[in-house]
């Protein structure tokens, strides 16, 4: 059976750039035809966050616990504009996981 | 479509700030004076920078501020200023921030599609240039009317 990824996009507060980042993760899913149920999340719900993927910017990187990241792949981005960067690292992560 | 959230009394063109704090004053007070928002979702979106990081600069040179309904958000809304001089947010990669857009949301879901559409103009490499190089507000409406 097809494995449906849960990825959650975080923020400080999870309203605006996270929603970008969600967007961007849900184009990118719908036209790699991957199963995912994306979220989004702000951070004081972080420790509460158990998704095959976090997608966040690097600016929010040292507010993620070590019992988080260890159990999630934390992708961390610069620019929720461009979509090049969110692709190439969800690229990146998917073909990790498909070897 | 965008012009339905960001009205022309929102906008503020080439403006001078000192620092973010001011930038995001600016660009919050717009939002108070179109009754968008209270004063204190400007000091709440002030305060989340220093709380929890300059996350909201979200792409080179482009700062989207917000805070959380509860902080004293009244409707869904966007103000636009862009600086004479930019500012930094402490954004090691996006500084130095040129645009800020204030952002007030209701809910997680209300601002969505203003979100979806404001983030399609500012992929628009043509139509960035052209808010950076704007001088009156009605060219600005004109541009974003298309989004």
């Amino acid at each position: 059976m097809k494995k449906r990824y849960s990825i959650t996009a975080l923020c400080g507060m999870g309203l605006g750039t996270s929603s970008l980042a969600r967007m961007a993760i849900m184009d990118y899913v719908k036209s790699h035809g991957i199963d995912a149920n994306v979220t989004v999340a702000d951070i004081g719900s972080v420790k509460g966050i158990t998704s095959d993927i976090i997608l966040t910017t690097k600016s929010m990187a040292n507010h993620i616990p070590s019992s988080v990241s260890e159990q999630s792949t934390v992708i961390l981005v610069t620019n929720l504009i461009k979509k090049d960067e969110i692709n190439s690292k969800l690229d990146e992560y998917f073909s990790s996981v498909s070897e | 479509m965008l012009e339905n959230w960001l009205n022309k009394d929102c906008i503020s063109l080439n403006v001078d700030a000192q620092d973010y704090r001011q930038a995001i004053q600016i660009g919050g007070d717009l939002l108070v004076a179109n009754g968008k928002a209270e004063k204190t979702f400007v000091t709440a979106m002030i305060d989340a920078v220093a709380d929890l990081g300059p996350y909201m600069v979200v792409a080179p040179g482009i700062a989207i501020p917000h805070a959380r309904p509860e902080s004293g958000a009244k409707a869904v809304g966007l103000s636009l200023v862009t600086l004479n001089s930019p500012v930094n947010f402490g954004n090691l990669e996006n500084d130095p921030v040129w645009l800020v857009a204030c952002l007030c949301a209701l809910d997680s879901e209300s601002h969505i599609e203003l979100l979806q559409r404001f983030a399609n103009l500012l992929a628009d490499d043509e139509a960035v240039k052209k808010i950076k190089n704007a001088s009156d507000a009605e060219e600005v409406i004109e541009l974003i009317s298309r989004y």
